[in-house]
């Protein structure tokens, strides 16, 4: 098998200088036009974000991104993800700010993951997690017009990020018992609800895990599996 | 795998009327539908289930934005490897990008950057055309962009696009709009560029509208309704390569699902029936 013909190293000369003039300098045509591609796709993918961050900030933030950052991913939606990456080694953001990315970045990863998300089931099947679920802990209350500052010595906030099978996006306060719950589930991958009323029987009674169960299968948190014939706990 | 006619007419898939396609069985005067796989590779939720009914109706045709066919780094064979499932998985025979770098050395871009039309890059893009084509196992077609920076003596755009064609098997997406964008901002004439293509080279038509700047620069922003100068092209193009099938690119200022329509149907018919000398 022939080899591959070798970059010509005028043109990889010629193509460079102009791509690192492109990148470097955000007054020509292509550099504004890389810098307002990043901003667009910032602006519609982290809104809270980027409403926080302000207008100017994210103008520099975008910059600095066109400027130096490897970009691995082809997808014009990987620009979110790199971003992420980026801001996490080259910016230097409050962790509130860092926070809101990653909260809107998993927003984002709960809408496009390409699981299949199940509808409906047998209540006392076994359940797992739902598929695009995301457990993250965040230093503030989401509210009716967006989000507040978490108060008191519990500044952290535990919440699971999902995808339902109607493909909304739910974003579900996890109490400190859900929590114990979801991690139990998650560990087993797939539970039947009376083996989980066991495994957590000295934290929470069985009356009230199974009727976590039913609610949780209501939201989609949880998904009942199909039974295979033949199946027990 | 479903063929188009010469003469079908489509859109590029845009999310601002999806609903609205969805919500109807088909859509008299409406082909195909372009996508960007880029957009839809590897992605599950509601853009997939809209993407598995519109498959269901419509020819698909593949138009990408990251292949970087023209950068001076490996090929991202991974990425080829994705649009290959992708194209599969949807029965896509037709795949384009574009004759441009999307890379550098840093890494992506996130946007089209012209490439130097030297003579002895064709060697160099043709094998890369040849191991794209190898993997995604169609011809590798590919578009004409628009250029806002020229290289210093480089090659007649139609004369590089045409040896890079005969050289490495690859198609033409023929971008009207772009001829003529790259006519008015660097004065190389557009009919002379399409003319030096090759019919049998040619796989399909872009028209799009653009934006004149105050200065007279020309944008290629596909926001706009396409202008006559540019159907005239069109249909001096049709008189000289003949019926190939066109698409309406409209990515900006997005109208309702019908008056798009109404103008694939109007340009389809006033190339069609063209009186126009080709000059």
């Amino acid at each position: 098998m022939p080899l591959p013909e070798a970059t010509p190293p005028a043109m990889a000369v010629e193509l460079g200088a102009f791509c690192a003039q492109v990148r470097g300098d955000g007054t020509g045509f292509y550099g504004k036009l890389l810098r307002e591609n990043v901003g667009d796709a910032l602006r519609s993918s982290f809104p809270l974000f980027a409403d926080r961050l302000g207008l100017a900030a994210l103008g520099e933030a975008a910059d600095a991104f066109v400027v130096e950052h490897p970009a691995v991913r082809p997808q014009f939606h990987g620009i979110a993800t790199e971003f992420v990456a980026f801001a996490h080694t080259r910016l230097s953001l409050s962790p509130v700010l860092m926070a809101l990315l990653e909260y809107e970045w998993m927003l984002l990863a709960a809408e496009i993951d390409p699981a299949r998300v199940q509808a409906g089931g047998m209540a006392d099947a076994r359940v797992a997690l739902n598929p695009t679920v995301r457990l993250v802990l965040l230093p503030f209350d989401l509210t009716q017009d967006g989000w507040a500052l978490a108060q008191g010595d519990d500044a952290q906030r535990p919440y699971a990020i999902f995808r339902t099978p109607d493909h909304a996006v739910r974003t579900l306060p996890l109490t400190h018992q859900a929590c114990l719950l979801v991690e139990q589930v998650r560990d087993a991958g797939a539970i039947l609800p009376t083996t989980l009323a066991r495994l957590t029987a000295a934290h929470v009674s069985e009356r009230e895990t199974l009727a976590w169960v039913t609610q949780e299968i209501a939201s989609s948190l949880l998904c009942p599996l199909p039974e295979t014939p033949g199946e027990n706990s | 795998m479903r063929s188009l006619t010469s003469e079908a007419r489509g859109l590029g898939l845009r999310p601002e009327f999806i609903t609205d396609l969805i919500d109807v069985p088909l859509v008299s005067g409406l082909d195909f539908l372009e996508i960007a796989p880029e957009n839809w590779m590897n992605i599950g939720g509601r853009k997939r289930d809209q993407l598995d009914q519109l498959a269901d109706r419509y020819p698909l045709i593949a138009h990408g934005l990251s292949l970087s066919i023209g950068d001076a780094e490996p090929l991202n064979l991974s990425f080829v490897r994705e649009i290959r499932s992708f194209l599969d998985a949807y029965g896509i025979e037709l795949y384009s990008d574009h004759l441009s770098a999307a890379r550098d050395s840093t890494g992506y871009l996130y946007d089209l950057v012209p490439i130097p039309r030297r003579p002895e890059n064709v060697a160099y893009l043709a094998d890369r055309i040849a191991q794209v084509q190898d993997v995604t196992g169609r011809r590798l077609v590919l578009e004409n962009i628009s250029a806002y920076h020229e290289y210093p003596g480089q090659m007649p755009e139609g004369d590089f696009l045409a040896e890079l064609a005969l050289r490495s098997g690859c198609g033409i997406l023929l971008d009207i709009n772009n001829a003529y964008v790259n006519e008015r901002n660097h004065g190389a004439d557009a009919r002379a560029f399409v003319a030096t293509l090759s019919a049998e080279t040619i796989a399909y038509y872009h028209v799009a509208g653009h934006l004149e700047l105050a200065d007279g620069t020309i944008l290629d922003t596909h926001g706009t309704p396409v202008v006559d100068a540019v159907i005239q092209l069109a249909q001096d193009v049709w008189r000289l390569h003949g019926p190939r099938p066109l698409l309406l690119e409209r990515d900006n200022f997005v109208p309702a699902l019908g008056d798009l329509v109404h103008d694939l149907t109007a340009i389809g018919q006033a190339v069609r029936e063209s009186r126009h000398a080709f000059a």
